[in-house]
């Protein structure tokens, strides 16, 4: 058996990301013989998307998603097809990128193996009962390997008992995503496309269940947009549910009449990422935005009450404003009005991250065949 | 408050039925038992649930166990409109069962959250991580909680063993004299020591009841084990007479933690031939943990049981106070 035979699997859009820097580290090294399993749904629409492609991700070796079935079906069928993988393969080491429940079936099923099971951004998960019992948590409770994206992710693994050896602190993937893709990104220039001025508006990514599938919630965010509009441009990234759910509770048409907000539709990772560096601020509830966000120097509003980029907070790159339409207005005067200086990076966000974590799966390959 | 409470083994059910009990006044609980297809059933046939709660699984891998219950879990919780799921131990039902409520947003608890014995099954960890109410049984399962950042979350209610049936009957009647009781469930039957285990059995001056299930029995004719004139293979006993052998016998012999705790609630010396994490019990004297070897076991069997009876008050109304805690909240 080779050791240094790895399986990356990735299951949504945060993880395919993220595992893109890290595939094409690991296939850099002729020592690794690796393999791209693809634990999502619809596997054709997304090997054919521009996210895919601008991410220059591999077709992937073994398909283990499934796309049909109830969310507990497509579960079970995912775990048996990485029980099955995991038994035939004879990987040294699994890396599990994302957070998703098929990544949790995904660790539950490698656990049982010889393999070295490893979750990157480990770690990562909002203070107190929230963060406890999020799906990183249990799925970083399932993995033998704790890959930090950040100190106070390192730290959180330590408070809850991880041995020292199984955590390292590697860095950020999704800011080794955003080092291979800027050029591009800035060469696009989809701002200027949208009929937007460069650091002439406010980024708008909305993807949280709970901003958008809690009627009174999608309200107040509405609400919100509606007040931080009429001070400064908003471009809305509008994706296919929050558009069903704007339209399914008629805040569509609202929604399209508000003056100072456009509607944009980023086709792929270069588009959204030119729109995110040319914003001015970013207004999002999603986790890889607030990283990325904080590694381009763009100040980002959190539209939720607790976030797990505790290191984005941590150094004053990103506020958590909740929905409170009333702060979302005076931190946005406040960063249109005065200059913002981004703050340093958080510690090993410098897109080595992927080295990092190839280095340190080598070494564990390393100290297993000694063991 | 809907409340689904999910066993997977013997033992699972015999913590939670204290806590079903003390639920089912003022909620609408449902007991779900799920046990491996060729599992010999162990409990008492009149406290079965009704069909539509019970599910045999496959004896496949670990895995496939877990997705079939996942599977069968997702309908239930949805048709019963559930608020918590109550899971115990770390069975791969009790891990399917876990999934299944987490990925329908339903909360869930854990009762034996923290237990060393449960905490090195690879399903244990998990199960504490996705619950968010943690029952622990005594003050070290608190303390290894608390080591992995859980402390907050964690309610020491008591051992719900100590709120098992009451022993209504020596069933050994048949029994001339005293007995020891033996049951090998676990790492005894996997260990290259099984034969000296089975020798002491033999070397012991009283009669010994070695409830055998399937497992057991294969285990002995892989080891080709013939059992000793003094000791008597019995078929595996339901729930309720098996506590009653328990309370009868002299001694109790096991590489079963929870049948050493269930020993001790029930005042009956038990020889432990695995940890039993209950620093209690142990430290009374009346959970001895012995060596796998026949004469660490002939010694252990020798000597008397405490003179002072099991302080097993602190532990009584586990159940209720796990129950109240879980609904009060």
């Amino acid at each position: 058996m080779s050791e240094s035979n790895i399986g990356v699997i990735a299951a949504e859009r945060g993880g395919f990301v993220r595992a893109a820097p890290l595939l094409a580290e690991l296939r850099e090294r002729t020592a690794c013989r690796v393999q791209f399993i693809f634990a999502g749904e619809e596997y054709v629409s997304h090997a054919t998307s521009e996210l895919f492609r601008d991410l220059a991700l591999p077709h992937a070796d073994v398909i283990i998603g499934a796309s049909e079935g109830t969310p507990a079906q497509r579960l079970a069928k995912v775990m048996a097809g990485c029980e099955r993988l995991v038994s035939t393969r004879e990987w040294g080491a699994v890396v599990l990128v994302g957070v998703s429940h098929t990544i949790l079936g995904c660790a539950i099923a490698s656990a049982r193996s010889r393999a070295l099971v490893a979750h990157v951004d480990a770690g990562q998960r909002a203070p107190g009962m929230v963060g406890r019992t999020s799906l990183a948590a249990q799925i970083d409770r399932a993995c033998g390997v704790l890959l930090a994206a950040s100190e106070p992710a390192h730290n959180r693994l330590l408070d809850e008992g991880v041995p020292e050896e199984a955590v390292a602190l590697t860095g950020s993937l999704g800011c080794d995503a955003v080092g291979r893709c800027i050029e591009r990104a800035r060469a696009d220039n989809a701002a200027a496309r949208a009929g937007l001025k460069a650091k002439g508006y406010a980024f708008a990514v909305i993807e949280s269940a709970d901003n958008i599938e809690h009627l009174a919630n999608l309200r107040k965010l509405v609400e919100l947009l509606t007040q931080v509009q009429a001070l400064f441009p908003v471009a809305l990234s509008v994706h296919r549910r929050l558009a069903q759910r704007l339209e399914a509770w008629k805040s569509a048409h609202r929604v399209a009449e508000l003056p100072q907000l456009c509607s944009v539709e980023p086709r792929g990772y270069v588009d959204y990422l030119s729109l995110l560096d040319s914003a001015r601020v970013v207004l999002t509830d999603v986790g890889g935005v607030q990283d990325e966000a904080t590694f381009l120097g763009v100040p980002c509003l959190t539209l939720a009450e607790a976030t797990d980029c505790v290191a984005t907070v941590d150094r004053g790159a990103n506020m958590l404003i909740g929905l409170d339409a009333g702060l979302a207005v005076q931190a946005v005067e406040a960063l249109v009005t005065n200059e913002y200086t981004p703050p340093p990076r958080p510690a090993a966000w410098d897109g080595g991250a992927s080295r990092r974590i190839a280095d340190f799966l080598a070494q564990a390959a390393e100290r297993k065949a000694q063991a | 408050m809907k409340i689904l409470c999910v066993a997977g083994s013997r033992g699972e059910r015999a913590k939670l039925a204290p806590v079903v009990a003390a639920l089912e006044g003022g909620h609408e609980v449902a007991f779900v038992h799920i046990s491996r297809s060729g599992q010999v059933p162990t409990w008492d046939a009149s406290a079965s649930p009704p069909e539509a709660l019970r599910l045999e699984i496959g004896d496949s891998t670990p895995i496939l166990r877990t997705g079939a219950v996942l599977r069968w879990m997702e309908p239930l919780l949805a048709e019963r409109g559930s608020d918590l799921l109550v899971t115990c131990g770390a069975s791969d039902a009790a891990l399917g069962a876990a999934l299944a409520a987490s990925l329908a947003h339903v909360a869930a608890a854990h009762l034996d959250a923290g237990v060393a014995a449960v905490d090195t099954a690879p399903n244990a960890q998990l199960l504490d991580q996705t619950s968010i109410f943690l029952l622990a049984p005594h003050l070290a399962a608190v303390e290894r909680l608390a080591h992995r950042g859980m402390a907050h979350w964690a309610y020491l209610c008591g051992d719900t063993l100590a709120d098992g049936p009451a022993p209504v009957a020596n069933i050994v009647d048949a029994a001339p004299g005293p007995y020891g009781l033996c049951y090998l469930g676990g790492p005894a039957l996997e260990s290259p020591a099984l034969p000296a285990v089975f020798d002491a059995l033999g070397r012991m001056a009283m009669q010994v009841l070695l409830p055998a299930p399937p497992s057991a029995r294969s285990s002995l004719e892989l080891h080709r084990l013939a059992p000793p004139e003094n000791v008597h293979l019995i078929e595996p006993l339901d729930y309720v007479t098996m506590q009653e052998a328990v309370a009868g016998a002299t001694f109790v012999i096991t590489d079963s933690p929870t049948l050493q705790r269930e020993s001790y609630f029930r005042g009956t010396l038990a020889l432990g031939l695995a940890p039993a994490d209950f620093a209690d019990a142990e430290n009374s004297g009346w959970v001895r943990p012995v060596a796998m070897d026949g004469e660490s076991i002939l010694e252990a069997a020798k000597s008397p049981p405490p003179a002072q009876p099991p302080d097993t008050q602190a532990h009584r109304g586990a159940g209720a106070r796990a129950a109240q805690f879980l609904t009060g909240l």
